[in-house]
């Protein structure tokens, strides 16, 4: 049983990297809840060794790169098919590698899943970017397909090593 | 190096080699970043007695550190003994910071307090090893600035004019702002490309930032668009600006990009207009402007930045959002959105500037593209309408703020002291 979850999981985010390195971008939005909420905080090195890896992060209120609902994740969206918006403008080439996938908890209604992604970014000649960290997401059984209800990114890196997020993570 | 030759304000032509030469950039490093008032952090960043944040100036770590009686110093990151870093975090709060390597300590007001095995020193006077200061520390409004030369004129000096718009973001509510941030991230570009970017080119708007426009993210309203009146404005000691002009029935909610901070700045105007007066409160609407060197402003948008230099070709980008204190909790939330959804390394207008000042900076080490000067022709069509503003005011989309800038870049990099500087104010 837990295999059977943990194996519909993978096929769901292994779909959603084909969708996000293919470009479909609106079927990728279309796997987000209507109620959605896309949260990725800022990264910061602290004193002493913390007891939790949140302390590390921008909590509400504080900075992030990401604070969106499914609104203004859709301009996101819509602006990638723009022939004006620059920073996609030629494309990213992305290669999503999702792994580690961690069942943390099911409601029957509500997973909460752990996973690790690296996310390769190559652009024009030869930029190139690896984002690296951790999502954490909740994701709903509804009408028998799995939708994102939420996700969390956490970046790895303090300093981002690169001269945006042009791309999802 | 004939600097001033780099710089052709009557010919509106810039040699590129400014934005990617070595030598040039030693220069900078030396008359620029070690002469000039840097931006290093927010009060409200170092809120109580022991807080800390690391910033920089320049290339040079710094440690801005409230003392346990309330005074903010800065400091070089750098233990004095072999020069390790002494404080390896991003923030916090420290009474003693230790540096790693043989466990000097240093008190928050920057005093060496603590040297294991002190007896085998030969006479150590601990006195004059404490961490080194930097010369000048200020603040205006919450905003932090420090000089390492004591030479500098005063904060309130080097901003002149500058500080009257500043106002337009920071004293607008009893309380003034904070700050939330930062966002960190690299770029390679110098960071002149962003300076001047912020400075006055309301130019490149149209067709950088098309894209979010036309999914209607901007950066201010579609009825002051419309309005379409606005100015540079030079302040002097290469400090410049673009402003929005509001009609005559605007108001300080006449500009703002989102219809929850419009009804907000509705609410409050009585007390906005009572702390800025009619002028700032009512005819005009600052959008970006630069403090000379790196420290950009967005008022729309409230988003504060430094370009910190990287080399000659690269730069980290800061930034914070900046809110009102005194808004609800609700309101500072849409003020940060607003701030970050466009301006920040994810932000719909930020995001698409990366480049265009990565490929100048490119254009600089072409060796044939280098040889052909950069265009800075644009004077503009029309004059401004003309108010009674502090500084010198002209057409909105031309280059004079650009040419304001390097006319006092090429100064400052010159000139052997600030006696000089100020001689030639431009």
């Amino acid at each position: 049983m837990a295999d059977d979850l943990r194996h519909s999981i993978e096929d769901f985010f292994y779909l959603e990297a084909e969708l996000l390195d293919e470009r479909r971008l609106r079927e990728w939005l279309d796997l987000f809840t209507d109620d959605a909420h896309y949260w990725m905080p800022v990264r910061y090195n602290p004193l002493d060794r913390p007891t939790e890896l949140n302390e590390e992060l921008s909590k509400p209120g504080e900075s992030y790169y990401f604070n969106d609902d499914k609104e203004s994740l859709r301009i996101r969206v819509e602006r990638a098919y723009a022939k004006n918006a620059w920073a996609e403008m030629p494309p990213s080439r992305t290669r999503h590698i999702i792994s580690n996938i961690r069942v943390k908890r099911d409601d029957g209604v509500e997973i909460e899943v752990h996973s690790n992604f690296m996310v390769y970014r190559t652009r024009m000649e030869k930029d190139q970017d690896i984002f690296v960290g951790t999502r954490r997401d909740i994701l709903r059984r509804a009408n028998g397909a799995m939708k994102i209800a939420r996700r969390t990114i956490i970046l790895d890196q303090a300093v981002l090593a690169a001269k945006n997020i042009s791309i999802f993570l | 190096m004939d600097i001033k030759s780099l710089v052709d304000p009557e010919g509106g032509l810039i040699n590129r080699r400014i934005f990617a030469d070595p030598e040039i950039y030693a220069l900078e490093r030396e008359r620029v970043f070690a002469r000039c008032w840097l931006y290093l952090g927010h009060e409200s960043e170092v809120p109580n007695p022991g807080d800390f944040v690391t910033a920089y100036m320049g290339e040079e770590p710094v440690i801005l550190w409230r003392d346990l009686n309330g005074r903010i110093g800065a400091y070089l990151n750098l233990c004095r003994h072999r020069g390790n870093r002494v404080c390896r975090a991003d923030r916090g709060n420290a009474r003693i910071l230790t540096c790693s390597y043989h466990g000097w300590s240093y008190t928050s007001d920057g005093k060496l307090a603590l040297v294991p095995m002190i007896d085998a020193f030969r006479e150590l006077e601990r006195e004059k090893w404490g961490l080194i200061p930097v010369a000048q520390v200020d603040s205006y409004k919450g905003l932090i600035f420090a000089t390492f030369d004591p030479e500098a004129p005063s904060l309130t000096e080097y901003l002149g004019d500058m500080a009257w718009y500043l106002d337009i973001l920071l004293d607008r509510r009893e309380g003034g702002t904070e700050v939330s941030g930062p966002h960190r991230w690299v770029l390679d570009a110098n960071w002149k490309t962003a300076a001047e970017n912020f400075g006055g080119d309301g130019y490149h708007i149209f067709s950088t930032h098309g894209s979010a426009r036309e999914l209607g993210i901007d950066t201010t309203t579609s009825q002051t668009r419309q309005w379409n009146q606005g100015c540079q404005i030079a302040c002097g000691n290469g400090h410049i600006l673009v402003s929005w002009i509001t009609p005559p029935d605007g108001g300080p909610w006449f500009a703002q990009p989102d219809d929850e901070l419009v009804r907000y700045m509705k609410e409050h105007a009585a007390e906005i207009e009572s702390r800025l007066g009619t002028m700032r409160a009512r005819k005009i609407s600052p959008s970006a402007g630069t403090v000379f060197p790196n420290f950009s402003i967005h008022w729309l948008t409230r988003t504060i930045r430094v370009w910190h230099p990287r080399g000659p070709d690269k730069m980290e980008i800061w930034s914070w959002a900046v809110v009102d204190k005194a808004a609800p909790q609700a309101i500072k939330e849409k003020m940060r959105f607003v701030s970050q959804y466009r301006f920040s390394p994810s932000g719909v207008f930020e995001q698409d500037d990366m480049d265009n000042w990565a490929q100048v900076t490119g254009a600089a080490k072409s060796l044939i593209g280098r040889s052909y000067p950069a265009n800075y022709q644009m004077s503009g069509n029309e004059p401004p309408i003309a108010l009674d503003l502090p500084g010198r005011t002209m057409s909105r989309f031309s280059d004079n703020n650009q040419l304001n800038l390097y006319m006092h870049w090429a100064k400052v990099l010159e000139a052997k002291n600030w006696d000089e500087i100020k001689s030639a104010a431009s």
